[in-house]
């Protein structure tokens, strides 16, 4: 019980530190029995000669909440401290939020296993069905079993943090994937996050659409989910590019679940109700397939851009059709990759970048010839 | 005299509230009353309309069935997988096959076994959800040949939707099943009293088994709609349909025990549920006011074609009131 | 000898769930190095606590013949007006937790025994009109909790074991006296087991199902504020979708009869730890996330069959 109290004294600590947005504090893990967390500081890493891929501080408007106070932590590399273990003799635990679900997850954690596979290294995948309770238990199950490095893709981004501090307590170093930091405490408490940038993706797909409209123009937003992290960032990116563009207008947001069809009913309503339309914003493109979809069936492709921002294999083929106009990449079976990497890195005490941000590029109708389709 | 009265409340009932909706949506957005609009929404509730028609059937024989939506999705995968390898029809017969094999098995577990129908198509459901990754490796299905499938849903016939065509066939059939045929006095003789329907020489086993075969054709035929509407199939294509579809039955008024249904309430309701869906988007309203307007308005009319006494003193006092 | 034999065949169908926890203990013992451990237990009931606590509830129910579809949702709206007030006055919290679900119990046995409505229907509907609810209540945001009192009454741990463990045990306890030697109880064995024959014996047949009802509806708020403090956090989408359904496959799998009528606390606690113990197998033995459906399932058809094949009805 004492050790609970000093790890959550410990952890308020850090949270304060970390709303003072004076340093960036990252806990080091011991392995030894009931390990205690030796808190390190960073200094403040401005100097990094490469900004990291994806870093997202270029366009962001002073406006934006939690992503801004964080810029220090998004170039941030860190030091090399090799453990001296092996990669077999690692346990890795990545602990998904719901892994055959949908076919990004499963893109997602079979290129983890591949990764493993090819690194030589232990990989123990737990899923949690959506249901954040259920990835509590499954962290604990993870830490019994004596993991090196834990991974987590949060079912929900606020509601990790306890978790997160089990395993601070455990004194197993914990990293997020998939799915950013939902707030700077929770950043101020993981070892690192892996996965594709949302926000990123959703400032592309929205900077290529203010260019398409010419700066003027309503739109529709299509949302994933309502208060799902990914969702919301790239939620929050559109509306921040559009804050320098007075012209444009979103004038209706409906979350479609990362449906098609969904995606395909809320479309059909939405039509009849703005009988005009200039774009619609899509955070994937099971949305914007969706979109496009209602849009043929009452022949309004023309006068509607559809932009997406997550391409999948549907999507692929209709940027070659030239029905969707841009799409961004967002390689599940990358991430996957670069999950396991991560762990990797972190259990062998390499170095490595805090934000390990994955590809993003814009795909559109010139360069699609470039990629190739994502195989989901 | 007083059936007359019963029956004309039950349908009326639902009627009205069905127009209550519809006025209310229009007063706020004009634009819901539009005939693209209301076309729009005919076109949206088909595929839960027609599992409606096919859950009723298990409904009125006194049972339930949870594996629809896991079975619209099995469907929606096999009818995309065979369109693409055998064509088109070879791709409608195989998915129905299919739907008419599970609903046997639930069936034989519930008519023939006598087991409990909620958990048995519970486990049902499980299984099919197995069977639905393995089969799919949890990728998306998609139609890549081209057919005239899409016109079910996208084709238009005399201004209507082809698809619409269909659900009028599927609910004729089904009206016709049950209040013409003896199949229709079978079932609701087993959904009133299953044991006392045996002695009237019913073979309550048999006219369950066809119930959930009925159910098993009915979410086969939402599947090829759903492809014919979507062109592909996602792993949780069909999740919440067995949900929305009871919703429907339920607000249709049909009693949950058994031994009693009308085909035509089940498109009442199926409206009355899209005009919602539709209506809050019109209206600009969140989502989730619909899940307590639907919380409210099931109550208030389950309650009011449960309870004779409160219904006879309703009529009553309407009649008493426009006597005057 | 064969007096051994005969008990021991006895105690196997009544609690046919044993031989299969017996089954995947030994099992995933044998398969895996961490199972048999004190800590493994521990942290089983540690995760078992949410569905522990709410099987109490909805297995009462189900004994009088009654189902509650709606406890998730009301686990869930507990745990948002608590989370949420724990901006504002913890202690005013947690009373207004509690008495949601008493509210919702309220209603939901309003309409099963006033209103005369089927109790499927009833909670069916009310689970997701409440989703509603919680949604319009939260702003469709989560939220974190801002008191640190709550958050250590989250995590304190006495003699190693969580508090949380502690008042499940407690509940279990309580929940088992009410049962078994209370006026309350045998009503409710009563009306399960016959319905007609309890009204006629004098029975206040109404006032106990309400009562269950909202001994129900308190008890999934009780594990929604014990959730909360856990997680120090909600979401809106919190026990959506599948929870309740999977609280009755928890009942139901434990041996608790869906006629009505029967069944014990050890029933509830029992098939609780095995459902929870798949999730936890399925996790220690890497295997790929849909053999926890497949076994949930099996080992429900594998329970009704054998019922059905052991039990005494056989004029079907």
């Amino acid at each position: 019980m004492k050790k609970r109290m000093l790890a959550m004294m410990a952890a308020g600590m850090l949270a304060v530190m970390g709303l003072a947005g004076c340093e960036g504090v990252v806990t080091t893990s011991e392995t030894a029995n009931g390990g205690s967390t030796a808190a390190s500081d960073a200094g403040s890493s401005t100097d990094t000669g490469s900004t990291a891929e994806g870093a997202a501080e270029g366009a962001v408007s002073s406006d934006t909440t939690e992503i801004a106070d964080a810029v220090d932590l998004q170039d941030y590399v860190v030091p090399a401290n090799p453990t001296g273990k092996s990669a077999d003799e690692i346990k890795i635990g990545l602990s998904f939020a719901y892994t055959d679900a949908d076919e990004f997850t499963v893109a997602q954690y079979t290129g983890a296993q591949d990764e493993a596979e090819a690194q030589g290294t232990n990989l123990y995948i737990t899923d949690a069905h959506s249901d954040e309770v259920t990835q509590a238990n499954d962290v604990l199950d993870l830490i019994q079993q004596g993991m090196d490095v834990i991974g987590i893709y949060p079912v929900n981004g606020e509601m990790i943090s306890s978790s997160i501090e089990a395993c601070n307590e455990a004194g197993i170093p914990v990293f997020l994937f998939s799915t950013p930091p939902a707030t700077d405490e929770i950043e101020q408490m993981i070892d690192g996050f892996s996965g594709g940038n949302a926000y990123r993706l959703g400032e592309q797909m929205a900077q290529t659409c203010a260019d398409a409209l010419g700066g003027e123009g309503k739109v529709i937003e299509l949302a994933g989910l309502y208060g799902m992290t990914d969702s919301d960032l790239r939620c929050e990116a559109t509306r921040d590019v559009f804050a320098s563009y007075p012209g444009i207008e979103i004038i209706d947001s409906q979350e479609y679940g990362w449906a098609k069809e969904e995606a395909i009913t809320v479309v059909e309503n939405l039509l009849i109700k703005y009988p005009e339309v200039d774009a619609i914003v899509c955070a994937n493109d099971s949305g914007a397939c969706g979109a496009i979809s209602a849009l043929e069936a009452v022949g309004r492709l023309d006068e509607v851009k559809v932009f997406s921002c997550n391409m999948n294999d549907e999507g692929y083929e209709a940027i070659k059709e030239g029905k969707l106009y841009s799409s961004g990449i967002q390689d599940a079976s990358e991430e996957g990759h670069e999950a396991v990497k991560m762990a990797l890195d972190i259990a062998l005490g390499n170095e490595y970048k805090f934000y390990g941000y994955t590809s993003t590029d814009v795909v559109t109708q010139e360069n699609v010839g470039e990629f190739e389709t994502p195989g989901y | 005299m007083k059936g007359k009265w019963n029956f004309k409340w039950k349908l009326d009932g639902l009627l009205v509230i069905l127009l209550v909706v519809i006025v209310l949506f229009s007063v706020l957005n004009p634009l819901f009353l539009s005939m693209t609009n209301l076309l729009t929404i005919l076109r949206q509730i088909i595929i839960t309309g027609v599992m409606a028609c096919g859950l009723l059937f298990v409904i009125m024989g006194g049972n339930f069935d949870l594996s629809i939506g896991s079975l619209l999705t099995l469907t929606a995968i096999v009818c995309a997988k065979v369109h693409d390898t055998n064509g088109v029809y070879a791709a409608i017969g195989v998915a129905l096959i299919v739907g008419v094999a599970v609903g046997f098995v639930n069936g034989i577990l519930v008519g023939y076994l006598k087991l409990n129908s909620m958990i048995v198509t519970l486990s049902v459901q499980n299984l099919l959800t197995v069977i639905i990754l393995i089969y799919s490796e949890g990728k998306v299905t998609k139609v890549q040949t081209d057919s005239w499938l899409p016109y079910l849903d996208k084709g238009k016939f005399l201004f209507l939707p082809v698809s619409l065509y269909i659900y009028a066939a599927i609910i004729f059939w089904c009206w016709y099943l049950l209040q013409k045929k003896v199949y229709g006095k079978k079932i609701r003789a087993v959904g009133g009293n299953s044991i006392a329907s045996r002695f009237s020489g019913v073979n309550d086993r048999r006219v369950v088994l066809q119930s959930y075969m009925l159910c098993g054709a009915a979410a086969a035929i939402g599947g090829i709609l759903y492809v014919s509407r979507v062109m592909s199939v996602q792993v949780e294509a069909g999740s919440g349909y067995e949900t929305s579809v009871l919703t429907i039955v339920i607000l249709a008024g049909v009693r949950i025990t058994g031994g009693e249904g009308k085909v035509g309430r089940t498109v009442i309701a199926a409206a009355i549920i899209g005009c919602l869906n539709n209506g809050f988007i019109m209206i600009g309203l969140p989502y989730y006011f619909q899940w307590i307007v639907q919380w409210i308005t099931i109550i208030l009319v389950v309650w009011l074609t449960t309870n004779p006494q409160m219904r006879e003193n309703m009529i009553g006092r309407v009649k008493h009131a426009f006597s005057r | 000898m064969h007096l051994v034999a005969d008990s021991i065949k006895k105690f196997c169908k009544a609690y046919t769930i044993i031989l299969i926890l017996i089954v995947m203990i030994a099992v995933l013992g044998g398969c895996t190095e961490h199972f048999l451990s004190v800590d493994n237990f521990l942290n089983l009931f540690l995760q078992s606590n949410l569905y522990g606590i709410m099987a109490l509830g909805v297995g009462m129910l189900l004994i009088c013949g009654y189902f509650d579809l709606s406890v998730g949702m009301t686990m869930s709206l507990a745990a948002n007006i608590v989370i949420i007030m724990t901006h504002y006055n913890t202690l005013l919290g947690v009373a207004l937790a509690i008495l949601s679900g008493v509210l919702v119990g309220l209603i939901n046995g309003f309409c099963v025994t006033k209103l005369k409505l089927n109790s499927l229907v009833v909670t069916l509907v009310a689970e997701v009109g409440l989703h509603g609810v919680i949604f319009l209540l939260t702003g469709a945001k989560s939220h974190i909790g801002e008191s640190y009192g709550f958050k250590i009454f989250g995590s304190v741990a006495i003699f190693g074991v969580s508090i949380l463990t502690w008042i499940w045990l407690l509940l279990v306890m309580i929940v088992s006296f009410l049962l078994k030697y209370t006026e309350h109880g045998r009503m409710t064995y009563a009306i399960g087991s016959n319905l007609a024959t309890a009204v006629n014996s004098g029975i206040q047949v109404d006032r106990v199902i309400l009562k269950n009802y909202v001994i129900c509806g308190g008890a999934a708020a009780l594990a929604g504020i014990l959730q909360a403090a856990r997680l120090n956090s909600v979401s809106p989408g919190l026990g959506w979708p599948d929870v309740s359904m999977d609280v009755l496959t928890c009942v139901v799998l434990g041996g608790v009869k869906m006629k009505g009528g029967s069944g014990k606390v050890l029933h509830m606690v029992l098939g609780v730890l095995a459902i929870i113990m798949i999730q936890k197998g399925i996790n220690m033995l890497n295997l790929q996330s849909y053999w926890k459906t497949l076994a949930m399932g099996l080992i429900l058809l594998i329970i009704i069959i054998s019922d059905k094949v052991v039990s005494k009805d056989t004029f079907v």
